[in-house]
């Protein structure tokens, strides 16, 4: 099985799954009604079909991301992956969507929490996933 | 003076780098543009705390580059062109990607 960052590549994918899978639970099926109120999103707003192919694609872009410095770092246990998903979720996507929230004028302190709660759930499920695939790999 | 592995004092001085490009980038350079973009004007922006966003702003960029700072720790990354090319992975991988998600789902 080939290997992405020294992960087993049924592992990569499911990482970025899960990451992905997670999102669309949080923004659509459990907190779907909320979001669209504090982001002020019409429930007939749909992004077009390539902006939808690419929100598909981010979570394994991010995966890659967390896969790369966790084989840098010779990772390889689960709570490992999970602190090292967490930390990269608070140094940067949170610090990414904090320009936002600091210098935008839409961007409101609900927004900004619920899309920081789902980066380090998000983050922490991919590199728990990960980290099976890398004690795979291993083995 | 280091904590963690990470130099304070190159931190500080990251985050100054940071701040100082945020203030031509988004003044000088393109600023009419930015705020005609977020349907600023110079009124609407009257009406903003300066200090407070200014804060906001520091202690983002003193976070961000805490965290550059600590992955190139992580890596071992030496010299010049090896710290920009982990700083330029992280923006891909981590912040670029976020920002992209907020245009695709959020209308920004």
């Amino acid at each position: 099985m080939p290997r992405i960052f020294g992960h087993n590549l049924l592992f990569f994918i499911l990482a970025g799954l899960a990451f992905y899978i997670f999102g669309f639970l949080m923004y659509g099926v459990i907190f779907g009604e909320y979001w669209m109120e504090i982001a002020n999103v019409s429930p007939d707003h749909a992004p077009a079909p390539w902006k939808m192919g690419l929100g598909f694609v981010i979570p394994f872009v991010s995966t890659a991301g967390i896969a790369a410095l966790a084989s840098k770092l010779g990772k390889s246990d689960l709570m490992g992956y999970v602190k090292l998903g967490v930390l990269l979720a608070i140094f940067f996507p949170i610090m990414a969507m904090a320009y936002g929230y600091a210098y935008g004028d839409t961007y409101n302190i609900r927004m900004f929490t619920m899309d920081s709660v789902h980066m380090i759930i998000g983050y922490a499920i991919a590199g728990a996933v990960l980290s099976f695939g890398r004690t795979t790999a291993e083995a | 003076m280091e904590i963690y592995g990470i130099n304070m004092i190159g931190v500080l001085l990251a985050m100054a780098g940071f701040m100082v490009v945020g203030f031509v980038w988004y003044g000088p350079l393109f600023g009419k543009r930015w705020m005609e973009l977020n349907g600023f004007t110079p009124e609407s922006l009257g009406d903003v705390n300066m200090r407070v966003m200014m804060a906001k702003g520091l202690t983002n960029s003193l976070v961000a580059a805490i965290g550059i700072s600590l992955v190139i720790s992580w890596k071992g990354a030496e010299g010049l062109l090896a710290s920009m090319k982990t700083a330029f992975f992280i923006w891909l991988f981590f912040s670029a990607t976020t920002a992209l998600l907020a245009h695709i789902y959020e209308k920004q």
